[in-house]
């Protein structure tokens, strides 16, 4: 499980962003829930599974190649 | 529900010469107005827009030289399309001042057909969010409750349509935004095969997940307005025994009004002719990690330059979904494009066998304004997760849905299901929607 902490995030928002995010936006990443989003904590978690998965060669943008294979 | 609010009945009264178009768009207008103080349905009411263009479908009349079926009919769209000379604002205060130099590709293409635009309809701001609920415009209530949600994020939409203020209205679905508030508010929705209808000139969300489609009272009306802004082929007859996919249990994740239609509406199909077999569907809460990347990463990347000059005009989900792209890395979004692309080969696979797929549209019916969780089947989910719980996955890979209501047990709130075809299917769904349509109808309990 990926622990968020805010001062990980202000750091990176100092870093990377130009301190482009206020603090109460970054506040919402480390709460549970918000919005339509349950958690960004299990989005990240769910993102490492999809990360980890071997998908050989499948391009990124691949739809005109899937529909079609559909349609063989 | 009033039989003049269909195109159909409208086109009838404009033919036999007992109202004209400015008569009828009037009463529209005036109906937008009243009901506006309550349901939130419109940002904009265009007036003197509409009551123009009335005034030309009734000169053309007259002159005998009707442009079709959609000439002089009045209709409604998501405050996500662009207006030339009309107020576009995406349900959103840093728009609130914005009027297009032009109009997108299928307001042309109904304004061609004669189709007089009378308004444009909230929204969940910037359509990220699936209850309707906006702070700046305020939230879109349910015409059949008025403490309750229409759903979202083509919420003014589905209510101006229910509310049977117009006929037909555009909307937007990037993750069920048509068919849940189609659904909540009991009418037809429909969401084509990814691309048929141009999105050119409508405010992006997520290019990769974004769908133009339409909201009517009916299938017919529905592929009578698809027809003016898609190229659809002619609709082939359904089989007599259609096969029909399921994906089995997922009436068990519903409450219990929707299961019960649900089955219901199953077995009175079955009872026609269809036989069944089941397919699975990809793991949910990895289909909608896969989608929110998709959708966080890609709205960030349109709405993230005017976050300098508006910051505080962005209203709180907004500015938590683009807070939250901006920390998803470049490495999870390709990944789940390529995810996306797995998706798409496999649903297609799938579908090889079958004519449809039926579901519920959302395993709940519309929830109390307000509402944060719901319970279902023993178990408390995020609203929003709850409303796009079987609509998102069909975004990702591109499927035609047609949404219709069904009857429901209780005989209270509106209940819907949605029918899935293969990518490309459009046509054909639209000669199954046309069938079932009637069956669905006559199910009774």
């Amino acid at each position: 499980m990926v622990k968020l902490r805010l001062e990980t995030l202000q750091a990176i928002n100092v870093d990377f962003f130009d301190n482009l995010w206020a603090e109460e936006d970054l506040q919402k990443l480390v709460t549970p829930r918000f919005g339509v989003v349950p958690s960004f904590e299990s989005l990240l978690s769910d993102l490492r599974r999809i990360g980890a998965r071997d998908l050989g060669q499948v391009a990124p943008d691949a739809l005109a190649q899937a529909t079609d294979t559909g349609h063989d | 529900m009033t039989e003049w609010r269909s195109i159909k009945t409208i086109a009838a009264a404009l033919e036999g010469g007992n109202r004209s178009a400015v008569e009828i768009i009037s009463d529209c207008i005036a109906a937008a107005e009243r009901t506006n103080p309550s349901l939130r349905s419109f940002i904009t009411v265009a007036a003197d827009h509409a009551l123009a263009q009335a005034a030309k479908a009734d000169t053309r009349r007259k002159a005998g030289r009707v442009l079709g079926p959609l000439d002089g009919i009045p209709y409604a769209a998501k405050d996500m399309f662009e207006t030339r000379g009309i107020r576009t604002t995406g349900g959103s205060r840093v728009l609130e001042n914005n009027v297009p130099e032009r109009s997108a590709a299928a307001i042309c293409m109904l304004e061609a057909a004669g189709a007089a635009l009378i308004g444009k309809t909230n929204l969940h701001e910037f359509a990220f969010g699936a209850t309707g609920e906006n702070r700046w415009a305020g939230t879109v209530v349910n015409p059949h409750d008025e403490t309750r949600l229409a759903g979202g994020s083509s919420s003014g939409s589905a209510a101006a349509v229910a509310a049977g203020i117009v006929p037909f209205a555009l909307g937007t679905d990037t993750g069920g935004s048509v068919r849940i508030p189609a659904a909540l508010c009991g009418i037809a929705g429909y969401k084509p095969s990814y691309g048929l209808i141009s999105l050119d000139g409508v405010i992006p969300y997520c290019w990769s997940l974004d769908h133009a489609g339409v909201l009517a009272t009916s299938v017919e009306d529905l592929e009578l307005v698809v027809r003016q802004i898609a190229k659809l082929p002619s609709a082939t007859p359904p089989g007599a025994a259609p096969r029909v996919a399921l994906v089995n249990g997922c009436e068990n994740k519903c409450d219990a009004s929707v299961h019960d239609a649900f089955l219901a509406t199953k077995t009175h199909i079955g009872r026609r002719g269809a036989t069944f077999g089941t397919i699975a569907l990809p793991d949910q809460s990895e289909a909608r990690a896969v989608s929110l990347t998709i959708q966080l990463a890609e709205t960030l990347a349109y709405h993230g330059p005017n976050l300098a000059s508006a910051r505080d005009r962005f209203g709180a989900d907004m500015r938590g979904g683009i807070v939250m792209g901006q920390f998803l890395s470049a490495e999870s979004y390709v990944q789940c494009k390529r995810v996306l692309s797995t998706y798409r080969r496999s649903f297609a696979q799938a579908m090889q066998t079958f004519e449809f797929l039926l579901m519920p549209t959302c395993p709940i019916t519309a929830p109390e304004v307000g509402t944060i969780d719901v319970d279902i089947a023993g178990q408390t989910i995020p609203l929003g997760s709850a409303l796009t719980m079987f609509t998102s996955f069909f975004n990702l890979v591109g499927a035609p849905v047609i949404v219709l209501p069904v009857a429901s047990p209780s005989g209270g709130l509106p209940v819907s299901v949605q029918i899935i075809g293969a990518p490309g299917s459009d046509a054909q769904l639209f000669g199954v929607a046309l069938r079932l349509e009637s069956v669905c109808r006559e199910a009774r309990f």
